[in-house]
C-alpha cells in the first residue's frame, strides 16, 4: 500500500481533484477532513460524469 | 426557381475573389463604425454607467426589429455580467407589458433613427414612474436622444448593406456599446469569475467554479475500506466491491466513529490506469 496516499478536502473544488490527480498521475482519490479522517472517496469516473473534466 | 422570386433580373455573377472581397469590405465598415465609437467615447457613456451603476431595480433593455434583437443580447450580456436586467418588446410594451416596469427600474432603450413611435410611447410613462432613460441612437437630435436623461450617440457614417439600408454596422455599434457598458459596469461591481459561474451552473465553467469534491464524491458505506491486518485479497475483494479502483486503509478507532487519523491512513490503488489524457477533457 501506499502510506500517505493523495488526498483531498471535501470543499476543495472538484476542479481541484482533477488537477491534482492530472499532476500525480493518478485517477483516484480520498477525501479526508481537517483531521485527515477519511469521510469520501472519488475516481475520473466521478469527475467526468459530474463533467468537470 | 433559378432566380430568386425578389430579383427582377439575375445577378451579376461574382467570381471567388470578388466574393472574399465583398465580405472583407463589408467587415471594414463595421470594424471602422465600431473604432469610431471608441474615440467618441465621452461624458455620455460615464454618466450611462453610473445612471446604470446606481439601479436598484433592473435594467430594462427595448428596441424594434434588429435593434430589439441586439436589445436581446445586451439584456443577456448585462444578465450575466451582475446587471440584472431583461427584454421588452416595445409593441408588447404598449399593450400591457409596461406593467413590467416598476419606480426601481432603468430603460436602456436602441433605436438608430431615435424616431421607433412604440419605444416613444413608452416616454410619458417613463416619466411618470421617474424611470431614468438612456437611449442609444444614431440621431442626436431625434425625438428619443432628446428625450433621453442621457443619450450614448451610436451612429455610424455607413451601413455596410451597399445599399446602405439593411442596419449592418448600425446593430453592430449598438451591440459593441452593450458590450462596453456591460463589462464596464462588471469592473465597476468587482464581478469575479466566480460571480459569472454562480449565473451559468449550466456550463462547464460553472461546473468548474461551483461544484465542490463533496459534491461528487462517494461517503458513508460507498468508501471503500479495509484495515492494515486486512490480507491483500480482501483489499483486492472492496476494491472491486466499490468500484473505485481504490481502497482506503484505515485502523478501527472507536473514538472517531471506526476510523483513525493519519498515521495508518493509506490508499492502494489498481495503477492500471495512471493518467489522465488532456484528451479526455469535456469541453
Amino acid at each position: 500500500m501506499t502510506a500517505d496516499g493523495r488526498t483531498i478536502g471535501a470543499r476543495e473544488l472538484a476542479a481541484e481533484a482533477v488537477l491534482l490527480m492530472e499532476r500525480h498521475r493518478i485517477t483516484a482519490l480520498l477525501v479526508v477532513d481537517g483531521e485527515r479522517r477519511v469521510v469520501g472517496a472519488l475516481n475520473v469516473h466521478d469527475l467526468l460524469r459530474a463533467g468537470v473534466m | 426557381m433559378a432566380t430568386p422570386a425578389h430579383s427582377p433580373t439575375a445577378p451579376a455573377p461574382l467570381d471567388d475573389a470578388a466574393l472574399v472581397e465583398s465580405g472583407r469590405v463589408a467587415l471594414g465598415v463595421e470594424a471602422e463604425a465600431v473604432a469610431a465609437l471608441g474615440r467618441r467615447l465621452g461624458d455620455d457613456f460615464v454618466r450611462a454607467c453610473r445612471l446604470m451603476l446606481a439601479c436598484r431595480g433592473r435594467v430594462i433593455v427595448t428596441g424594434l426589429g434588429k435593434s430589439g434583437h441586439i436589445a436581446g443580447k445586451i439584456a443577456a450580456t448585462l444578465a450575466s455580467t451582475g446587471t440584472p436586467a431583461f427584454f421588452l418588446h416595445p409593441a408588447e410594451a404598449v399593450h400591457g407589458d409596461v406593467g413590467m416596469i416598476t419606480r426601481e427600474d432603468l430603460l436602456l432603450a436602441l433605436s438608430n433613427s431615435g424616431e421607433t413611435n412604440e419605444i416613444l410611447l413608452l416616454v410619458p410613462v417613463l416619466k411618470r414612474l421617474g424611470v431614468p432613460l438612456i437611449a442609444l441612437t444614431g440621431n442626436s437630435g431625434s425625438a428619443l436622444a432628446r428625450a433621453a436623461d442621457v443619450h450614448v450617440d451610436v451612429s455610424v457614417p455607413a451601413e455596410a448593406c451597399p445599399l446602405n439600408l439593411a442596419p449592418t454596422a448600425s446593430t453592430t455599434a449598438s451591440l459593441a456599446m452593450g458590450d462596453a457598458l456591460a463589462v464596464t459596469l462588471l469592473r465597476l461591481r468587482g464581478f469575479t469569475e466566480q460571480d459569472f459561474a454562480r449565473s451559468h451552473p449550466g456550463g462547464t465553467l460553472g461546473r468548474r467554479l461551483l461544484l465542490h469534491v463533496a459534491d461528487v464524491m462517494h461517503a458513508g458505506e460507498e468508501i471503500p475500506r479495509v484495515g492494515p491486518e486486512s490480507t491483500v485479497s480482501a483489499g483486492l475483494l472492496e476494491m472491486s466491491r466499490k468500484g473505485l479502483g481504490i481502497t482506503s486503509v484505515v485502523a478501527p478507532d472507536a473514538a472517531c466513529s471506526g476510523y483513525s487519523p493519519t498515521a495508518t491512513c493509506g490508499a492502494r490503488s489498481t495503477g492500471a490506469s495512471t493518467s489522465i489524457r488532456p484528451g479526455c477533457r469535456r469541453s
